[in-house]
């Protein structure tokens, strides 16, 4: 009930910006790379978060507060938007005219994602703490 | 809500009851914070007639500034009502030990 879910909520907001945080990691250490697993340059990577549904059982326990369980990272998505395609006809990648397809990845986009995922894991971790402060409370009545 | 038992008023009842909302609030402020990123999300608020969580009219997205605030707030309220309880304890607590402690 109220308390122990509310530091659940928290936890699940703590590690889906994590997610996100490990995702931009990987943009950033990619953003030279023209050779993945799959063939082609490497494309952004992007959490896309969802409210995470609650079971049935604790829907019937729930249903009267009718909170859901948190956030989650329901899909990791690539960017389908077009490669940079950069002129270096001494890269082993270049085609015919010397082009090379390089990630679509953005340097000062993905620092600005990151400033938002690392905001919004400090403001979770906000909720946590205060949320143990309450329970600490709880246990100072006497 | 606890019973009205002997030396124990409504009062407690009544504090008991707003610590339980005070915890369901900040399950639903948490549940605001860590949707905060999550498309297509509507911002919760806690009803206190209704006594469950209803999606906020006003601003679709969560506002970050004002869920923290809620979050502070909800926080001292939450301890305000626990001193509360404590106090009114010790107040029994000197009257059942007729003022010797």
């Amino acid at each position: 009930m109220g308390l122990n879910q509310a530091l659940d909520i928290s936890v699940s907001g703590i590690s889906a910006e994590r997610v996100a945080m490990e995702l931009i990691a990987s943009n950033i250490a990619n953003i030279n790379t023209t050779r993945t697993a799959f063939g082609g340059p490497y494309r952004r990577r992007i959490a896309v978060m969802g409210e995470e549904p609650v079971s049935f059982d604790t829907y019937l326990v729930r249903a009267q507060e009718q909170v859901g369980g948190g956030v989650e990272v329901v899909d990791i998505v690539e960017d389908q938007s077009p490669f940079q395609r950069v002129y270096k006809p001494g890269h082993p990648d270049a085609d015919a005219q010397g082009f090379v397809d390089l990630p679509n990845v953005d340097l000062s986009t993905e620092m600005v994602d990151m400033m938002y995922a690392s905001r919004l894991y400090e403001a979770n971790i906000t909720a946590f703490n205060a949320t143990k402060k309450m329970m600490q409370d709880t246990l100072q009545i006497q | 809500m606890a019973e009205q038992i002997g030396i124990f008023d409504e009062q407690f009842g009544k504090l008991e009851r707003a610590m339980q909302v005070a915890a369901q609030r900040q399950a639903i402020i948490a549940h605001n914070i860590a949707n905060a990123n999550t498309p297509g999300y509507c911002a919760m608020e806690f009803d206190e007639h209704l006594m469950r969580a209803v999606e906020r009219i006003s601003n679709k997205n969560v506002n970050l500034e004002d869920e923290l605030s809620a979050l502070s707030k909800n926080s001292v309220d939450y301890s305000s009502y626990a001193k509360l309880i404590s106090s009114r304890l010790s107040n029994l607590r000197t009257i059942v030990t007729q003022g010797r402690r």
